[in-house]
């Protein structure tokens, strides 16, 4: 590779040029500390253009030495005759292989490979050598995230939302999005329970005609969110109930009604009638727990007036 | 939806069924492929490979049993039907099709070794037991008309023998090949009935319901036994009153003692079917009913719905027709007592009870 080794003016770079960006990371204070006790290492290397020059790697490295005060700064200016390939090669390997790049950094690097015109007959070479993802089905999953909206990107790279989450979020509408991206960084949950309620909210809404947003503010839901007594936990707990019971009222209400009547029952902790799944077999089954023979033969005593019960009816009828 | 390819398996391109169905489809392009593997590659390779499979006719040798037992399952009450298996798919584009998500690919498959099929016909002819067959249960059965004038030699095979009913089942009007046949009353022709909503935003490509009913009452003056089939119904809001105004509608275009029988199925399908609908049909809102997984494993509607569906229409037939033979579909014994008042086992089984109809409608000898 050729380049040539020089000193701009801070003022020629673009700063705001951030085609070959890939680090997400903005922390510049450590850097900044660095540069100004020993002087820049490692020179970024940039890239000619009309009106100044290009970042090519060195981005933390350039805003460090601009933070400092500085105004002149040492780099090197690749070579005209470097092609893209060459160039967006340099810009990533230079983050790869310092560091484990986290998936938005991945997903940038892919984008920044394909945008130099690398197909896919000739990603995997490049990966391979460039220590990316390389199988097809990784590329498909981490390549559009980069592409999502800020928000999502920021609720993403803080761990509020998973991967899939990213994802889908970024299929629907950005007001969609952004509410329901605020809605996950409001409230903590396990990546699982993002996906229940997103699928209740879509599938409500859908049969319904309305929108995400209207049913996330719709009156229940509103209420449980605005209610000062709940803690977080039970406000997820709690929306997670009003969803299951708006896009599912009758197996919802079955559902307590069994509950209603195994109340009744007044049963032992040691043992459990379980409705056949979804009600839709015949079958119930009755677990028991015991420890001993005469443990068991009291649960049989308990089976005995179980029987006897008119609640049992209910439920079996 | 129109062909846009003919694929043409080499052991068949002498077989001059083949040959008829291409100067039939002069403007559609042919190929010649050595394998099935070929087709399934090439449609399979498609974003959208369901459409795709519906533009590809591929005509074939069927290496398999040409009637096969229809595949119930266990859990819930079957009716023991047999399947005439000519061919795969169809060309009309309902959402709630299982067909998109049973074959893989789904391709529109057609079997041209007749003479095979005829052998494995007069088998089953020879039998002591009497015999339910359809061709409609991987295909429609009438959309092969255009191209093949399948039916009618089904039919009129059928009208020489008194052990075996054929049943053909289908959402299309194309019955101007059966006038005039020979039939003795040994084919009974059915329509998949729905509601004119459901129809309407579900079934594209299909005929519309009064024409379904008029063509009923075409085949009924032309001697044939007929039947039909709720299957799949949708709960949605109104939806009972609208199955009712199909139950009235009928018995105004043909006449309850031509009836062999009307059977009710609710909407159930394989989870892997969902995706495909929600991509394929992203205005359809038939996914997100109330479901919970059946003991087969297929989603289905909890159940008191169904049944609460089941008897406003069931009791509304028996009211308007109280001799005609309402079955269900696929469901248990809690189903069958909630909402017609007694277990098929009562009656022999449900085989026993259609085999009956089927006897005294088409003279089947019992």
């Amino acid at each position: 590779m050729t380049f040539n080794a020089t000193s701009v003016n801070l003022s020629e770079i673009d700063t705001a040029d951030v085609f070959y960006r890939i680090s997400t990371g903005n922390d510049i204070d450590t850097l900044a500390r660095s540069i100004k006790a020993i002087g820049l290492i490692n020179m970024p290397f940039l890239e000619r253009t009309e009106s100044g020059y290009r970042i090519i790697c060195g981005f933390k490295r350039v805003m460090a030495s601009k933070m400092i005060g500085c105004k002149k700064i040492a780099v090197n200016v690749i070579g005209s005759n470097e092609n893209i390939i060459e160039r967006t090669k340099l810009a990533i390997s230079d983050n790869s292989f310092q560091r484990a790049l986290n998936l938005l950094e991945q997903s940038r690097a892919i984008n920044l490979l394909s945008n130099a015109g690398v197909d896919d007959e000739n990603y995997p070479v490049l990966a391979e050598l460039l220590n990316l993802p390389v199988t097809f089905s990784d590329v498909k999953r981490i390549k559009p995230l980069c592409q999502l909206s800020k928000h999502i990107r920021q609720s993403f790279i803080s761990e509020h939302i998973s991967h899939y989450m990213a994802l889908e979020l970024g299929k629907l509408s950005p007001d969609t999005s952004r509410a329901l991206s605020s809605f996950f960084n409001t409230y903590k949950m396990s990546f699982s329970k993002q996906k229940e309620i997103l699928g209740l909210l879509n599938e409500i809404a859908r049969r319904d005609d309305t929108t995400i947003i209207q049913v996330l503010n719709c009156d229940e839901i509103t209420g449980i969110m605005d209610n000062s007594e709940l803690d977080g936990n039970l406000k997820v707990s709690r929306i997670r109930q009003c969803l299951k019971k708006l896009r599912f009222p009758s197996i919802t209400d079955a559902e307590n009604a069994f509950l209603f009547n195994v109340k009744e029952l007044q049963l032992p902790n040691s043992i459990k009638l379980i409705p056949p799944h979804g009600f839709e077999g015949a079958n119930y089954s009755l677990s028991l727990n015991f420890k001993s023979i005469k443990e068991l033969a009291g649960q049989s005593d308990e089976i005995i007036k179980l029987l006897n019960k008119p609640c049992l009816k209910n439920i079996l009828d | 939806m129109s062909l846009d390819k003919i694929y043409i398996n080499n052991e068949v391109a002498a077989n001059p069924l083949v040959e008829q169905i291409c100067l039939r489809l002069p403007d559609v392009p042919k190929q010649y492929v050595e394998s099935s593997k070929n087709v399934f590659d090439i449609v399979s390779s498609s974003d959208n490979f369901v459409s795709e499979g519906k533009k590809s006719l591929y005509l074939l040798d069927n290496n398999g049993a040409f009637i096969k037992q229809c595949p119930g399952t266990k859990s819930y009450t079957c009716c023991d039907y047999q399947i005439l298996h000519i061919g795969t798919f169809c060309t009309m584009d309902c959402s709630y099709c299982i067909l998109q998500a049973y074959f893989h690919p789904p391709v529109l498959q057609f079997f041209v070794n007749h003479d095979r099929l005829f052998r494995e016909l007069e088998k089953k002819f020879k039998s002591d037991t009497i015999n339910r067959i359809g061709t409609g249960e991987y295909t429609d059965s009438l959309i092969w008309e255009q191209w093949t004038g399948l039916s009618p030699m089904l039919i009129e095979k059928f009208a020489v023998q008194n052990s075996s009913m054929l049943e053909i089942k289908t959402k299309t009007i194309s019955i101007n090949g059966l006038e005039g046949l020979n039939h003795n009353r040994k084919t009974v022709i059915s329509w998949s009935l729905n509601t004119e909503a459901i129809i309407h935003s579900e079934e594209r490509g299909t005929s519309s319901l009064s024409a379904r009913l008029k063509s009923a009452s075409k085949c009924e003056k032309w001697g044939y036994p007929v039947s039909f089939h709720f299957d799949p119904m949708f709960i949605y809001p109104g939806c009972e009153d609208e199955y009712g105004d199909v139950v009235q509608q009928i018995f105004k275009h043909v006449s309850a003692e031509n009836i062999v029988w009307i059977s009710l199925g609710s909407f159930r399908f394989m989870p892997d079917l969902k995706p495909i609908i929600q991509q394929r049909f992203d205005r359809s809102k038939i996914v997100y009913g109330e479901f919970v997984s059946g003991l087969d494993n297929k989603m289905r509607y909890f159940k008191p719905l169904r049944i609460k569906l089941y008897q406003k229409i069931a009791s509304l037939i028996k009211e308007i027709a109280p001799d005609v033979m309402v079955y269900f579909c696929m469901e248990d014994d809690e189903v069958w007592k909630k909402s017609l008042g007694f277990l098929p086992a009562e009656f022999g089984g449900l085989p026993r009870m259609l085999d009956k109809s089927a006897a005294t409608h088409c003279g089947l000898r019992i």
